[in-house]
């Protein structure tokens, strides 16, 4: 039996795509900071994929990247002043002054992949273009070896002593010495007018710059952009480097097949899929995605952003999905975009009269086949859309804004519905369609139906997204009929072996020219179209003008030779484990050897009750008893014979014991007991039987020739394997020094010596049947008494 | 009901096929599509398609015999696909030779996602490995051999 069960139809329009609500509001992903301290790169933090494309003087990203290495120097030049000149205008004398400063390296990551090179005057350092970059893919950026060589270019440091007294007198032009007691640097220098070599001082400044500056890696399959700056305003070394990235990431376009940077969200989507190696190309609809990227590309829903933050691949594309108004589905198994609106030829929304592909009514109905759910209150009640968006002029910083959608004669006040398109949408026409199409659903998609209907021509014609008509006859009085008429679009469709189909649909509102409202809303609608000015102050610290490209420099990784950082080889990072048992070790391994024999478990069985009454071994005269666990059983004592086994019941009745006999010992038999417990309902009165463990009436067996026994007072029994020969004899010798002993035989011989003295006397036995056990009971009550015997085999 | 309908179950890797089977001619090898299908009394709920990505895996039932046990554990360690189509056509045609008039009313890809049951039968999931727990954007994270030891302040 195979259960079945769908998810409840009041979730269909949250899992269409209906409801789109969000969860919570925050500022916009946008509103970045420009002038804060330059961000560091940590392991394991993700790689950001920054993915643009601008087109029609719009698109592109502005991004912040992470520095992963570093190298911070300083040094003084020697500055002139002021001079003196004469009047023929020969300079008579100079006035100079010593100025620090500090020039600063990082390696920055742009985004994974490849993308072309940066413009220079797209690099800004804080909110200024400053500084000298080069860029390159699969290495590392500069060539420059990180470090932090601040105040390296001092000659020495002087302790002790103090002012220009305790400078070396061979000083030269050109050095200079750090006098730590004054806490001032002498730097030496010759004047170009005098000649002599005389020395100005500076402050020795202390500086932060980070100790730990990189050691370098492979930058696999990264862009990566070096920087390079000198400053002088030390108070303001660590800025944020920012990049207007034009053109992103490359990657193999859908719509043209071609290697480039790329603002289709379906070519993101796309290669995000392929990146995480868990869907193989089979299980991708490339047919369907490309009509996707084609939808985005004649509606400009254009993805201008970069991805930093860790997300799940699934959530990530249904969350983002629906800001182009696609769908992320599933079709035959195979993942796929479908837009959410009737599409034209040319994927343009289309706005004409929409066809259904199949009509359902009455007859196509299975019995209990028809469920509908309308939308709740909450979802359907009219709000303003804050659609969040970016501005983003070409070659500075993208600001993010808001655009309010709703329909003229609702409130202005609200309430309000925060949708954030700001990381990568730059159209705000994108953004006004997008909130259109979410309030224009919510305004007149009333219902969803769940229908299921027997198998028919539909079967193999319907898809996921086909518009199908719904017209159902409805009798509510006498001669009263009315019909349940729309068209619906299909949003799941479960088809069973055994032939019934269920459509889910969702409610598809044409207007009186059978076209669809929401196409007609969504198409009509535009932004303000309003171009804000960045309201950027005070314009003046560029100092890069240049559309020049950056250039491609870099280098391989470290060697840890000539000061340089020991960069992680593979060897290093990697470790390579062959498992064990093999590389085709795949089928659950071998089968273990040999049979399983597993301890007994004391606790499978009940305990066998056991016999009372005797030490060792009974002996002629004891009284064995037997309980069976209840009150007044039956006792039924049984004898074995150790060479037929045949039982022979010896006594019987309630709470019987048996008094072991001399014949049953000479014998050398075994002894057991059933107890039966009352139980009036059963026939005889008597049920539920155990039996006791079975017990030797003799001490123990032992083999032939040679067997035999020795002993003192008292005596004893002993079965002895004497052989199945027969007829034939055995000879008994026994001793029985001079205080007299008898021997008695049972079992497959029969002899008795009587009371006999003697020593090593030979007696020789008949067998007396083919069995090959006997019993050779000893007497010996007589105090200082010593006897043997020993028992050869019969033949 | 003039309405048969069969199933089959094609289990590939490229342009390898591992297992062809069909359920619905009985102990028959069916020709069909130029190839031969053993027959094999596999069954599922229903083939899904939708809008939204999450819950259509396909479950199918099969029995438990050694030859199905090593075909899927191996489809799952090989991660191979497996196609299952249902095929419609008139009961009135041949019930001993394959239709030469079909729909194809439902496919579904997907690779062997778990399978599980008892010695008489079990349970094999097809869908995607596109999990709906876990980070896998963006795809890459900063490691020692992509930057070594970085930069700190």
């Amino acid at each position: 039996m195979t259960i079945q069960v769908s998810d409840p139809l009041q979730l269909l329009p949250y899992q269409s795509g209906a409801v789109t609500s969000p969860g919570k509001e925050s500022a916009a992903n946008a509103s970045a900071d420009l002038t804060g301290p330059q961000q560091i790169a940590k392991i394991g933090g993700s790689v950001p994929i920054v993915f643009c494309r601008r087109r029609n003087n719009n698109g592109g990203v502005f991004v912040s990247p992470k520095a992963t290495e570093a190298r911070y120097e300083n040094d003084v030049t020697i500055v002139t002043v002021s001079e003196t000149y004469d009047s023929s205008g020969t300079v008579l004398a100079q006035s100079v002054r010593a100025q620090e400063h500090v020039d600063i390296k990082l390696c920055l990551v742009i985004s994974e992949g490849d993308m072309s090179p940066i413009k220079l005057n797209d690099m800004f350092f804080g909110e200024c273009k400053r500084g000298t970059y080069a860029q390159t893919y699969d290495r590392r950026a500069g060539t420059w070896v990180p470090g932090n060589f601040i105040d390296d270019y001092l000659t020495s440091t002087i302790t002790g002593g103090g002012g220009a007294a305790a400078l070396p007198v061979n000083r030269v032009s050109g050095e200079s010495y750090y006098i730590k007691d004054v806490g001032k640097v002498y730097h030496i220098f010759t004047s170009s007018v005098q000649g002599y070599v005389g020395f100005v001082t500076t402050d020795h400044v202390v500086h932060n710059f980070p100790e730990y500056c990189g050691t370098s890696g492979s930058y696999d399959n990264m862009t990566v952009v070096s920087f390079e700056h000198r400053i002088f305003n030390l108070d303001n070394w660590n800025l944020q480097i920012h990049a207007f990235v034009r053109e992103g990431m490359k990657v193999t376009r859908l719509i043209d097949n071609t290697l480039g940077p790329s603002d289709n969200f379906v070519d993101l989507a796309k290669y995000l899929i392929d990146k995480s190696s868990a869907v193989p190309s089979d299980l991708i609809d490339t047919t369907l995605l490309t009509s996707a990227a084609n939808f985005c590309e004649a509606n400009s829903f254009f993805y201008n952003g970069k991805l930093e933050e860790s997300a799940n691949l699934s959530d990530w594309m249904q969350a983002h999905a629906h800001f182009f108004l696609l769908r992320f589905s599933k079709v035959n198994g195979k993942f796929a975009f479908r837009p959410t609106l009737p599409v034209n030829a040319n994927h343009t929304i289309k706005t004409t009269a929409i066809a259904y592909e199949y009509g359902f009514t009455e007859s196509d109905l299975l019995p209990d086949g028809f469920e509908i759910q309308y939308i709740p209150l909450s979802e359907r009640n009219a709000v303003i859309m804050q659609m969040m968006w970016r501005e983003q002029p070409s070659g500075d910083i993208g600001f993010a804004r808001t655009t309010n959608v709703k329909f003229s004669g609702t409130s202005s006040d609200g309430p309000f519905e925060q949708h954030d398109l700001s990381l990568f949408c730059t159209n705000e026409n994108h953004a006004v369609k997008v909130g259109t199409y979410m309030l224009s659903r919510r305004r007149n998609i009333m219902h969803n139906l769940r229908i299921t209907v027997r198998p028919g021509s539909h079967s193999s014609i319907l898809s996921v997204g086909d518009i199908v008509r719904v017209r159902l006859r409805r009798e509510t009085a006498v001669d009263q009929v009315e019909h349940h008429d729309f068209l619906y679009e299909i949003d799941r469709i479960e088809k069973t072996s055994t032939g019934p189909i269920t459509y889910d649909l969702t409610h598809f509102p044409i207007d009186s020219q059978g076209r669809s409202v929401v196409a007609l809303d969504v198409a009509a609608a535009t932004g303000p179209g309003i171009v804000l000015d960045a309201g950027r102050q005070n314009f003046d610290c560029d100092e890069n003008t240049a559309t020049t490209d950056l250039p491609d420099i870099g280098r391989g990784p470290f060697d840890g030779t000539g000061g340089t950082p020991n960069t992680p080889t593979p060897s290093d990072v990697d470790q390579d484990l062959t498992p064990e048992g093999g590389l085709d070790f795949g089928d659950g391994g071998s089968s273990p050897t040999g049979s399983i024999n597993n301890p007994a478990d004391p606790y499978d069985q009940e305990p066998t009750p056991t016999i009372q009454g005797y030490t060792n071994t009974p002996v002629a005269g004891d009284t064995l008893t037997f309980t069976p666990g209840c009150a007044n059983p039956l006792i039924k004592w049984y004898l074995i014979d150790i060479n037929t086994g045949v039982k022979t019941q010896v006594t019987s009745g309630v709470a019987q014991p048996y008094i072991v006999t001399t014949a049953a010992q000479q014998a050398g038999v075994r002894v057991y007991a059933e107890g039966c417990c009352p139980d009036p309902g059963a026939p005889g009165g008597y049920a539920v039987c155990v039996e006791s463990d079975i017990v030797d009436v003799f001490d123990e067996i032992i083999d032939c020739p040679g067997g035999g026994d020795a002993g003192g007072q008292g005596g004893s029994t002993k079965v002895i394997n004497v052989g199945s020969a027969f007829p034939g004899s055995f000879t008994f010798t026994y001793t029985a020094y001079t205080i007299q002993d008898r021997f008695v035989i049972s079992g497959a011989a029969s002899h008795d010596t009587g009371f006999v003295s003697g020593i090593n006397v030979p007696v020789t036995v008949q067998k007396t049947s083919a069995s090959s056990l006997i019993t050779v009971t000893v007497y010996a009550p007589t105090s200082g008494t010593a006897w043997e015997y020993s028992v050869g085999c019969a033949s | 009901m003039s309405r048969s309908q069969m199933a089959t179950l094609r289990v590939f890797s490229g342009s390898t096929t591992y297992v062809r089977w069909q359920n619905y001619y009985v102990n028959t090898s069916l020709s069909f599509l130029s190839q031969t299908w053993e027959f094999f009394p596999f069954e599922f709920g229903g083939i899904s398609e939708s809008a939204a990505p999450g819950g259509n895996e396909l479950t199918i039932t099969v029995p438990a015999t050694s030859t199905v046990v090593s075909s899927f554990s191996e489809a799952q360690a090989n991660l191979r696909l497996c196609e299952v189509t249902l095929y419609e056509f008139s009961a009135y045609a041949s019930q001993s030779v394959a239709p030469t008039t079909y729909t194809v009313v439902a496919s579904h890809l997907g690779q062997v996602l778990d399978l599980g049951g008892s010695f008489t039968e079990l349970q094999i999931g097809l869908g995607t490995v596109l999990s709906p727990v876990g980070s896998q954007v963006p795809p890459r994270t900063y490691s020692t051999s992509l930057i070594g030891s970085p930069l700190r302040q």
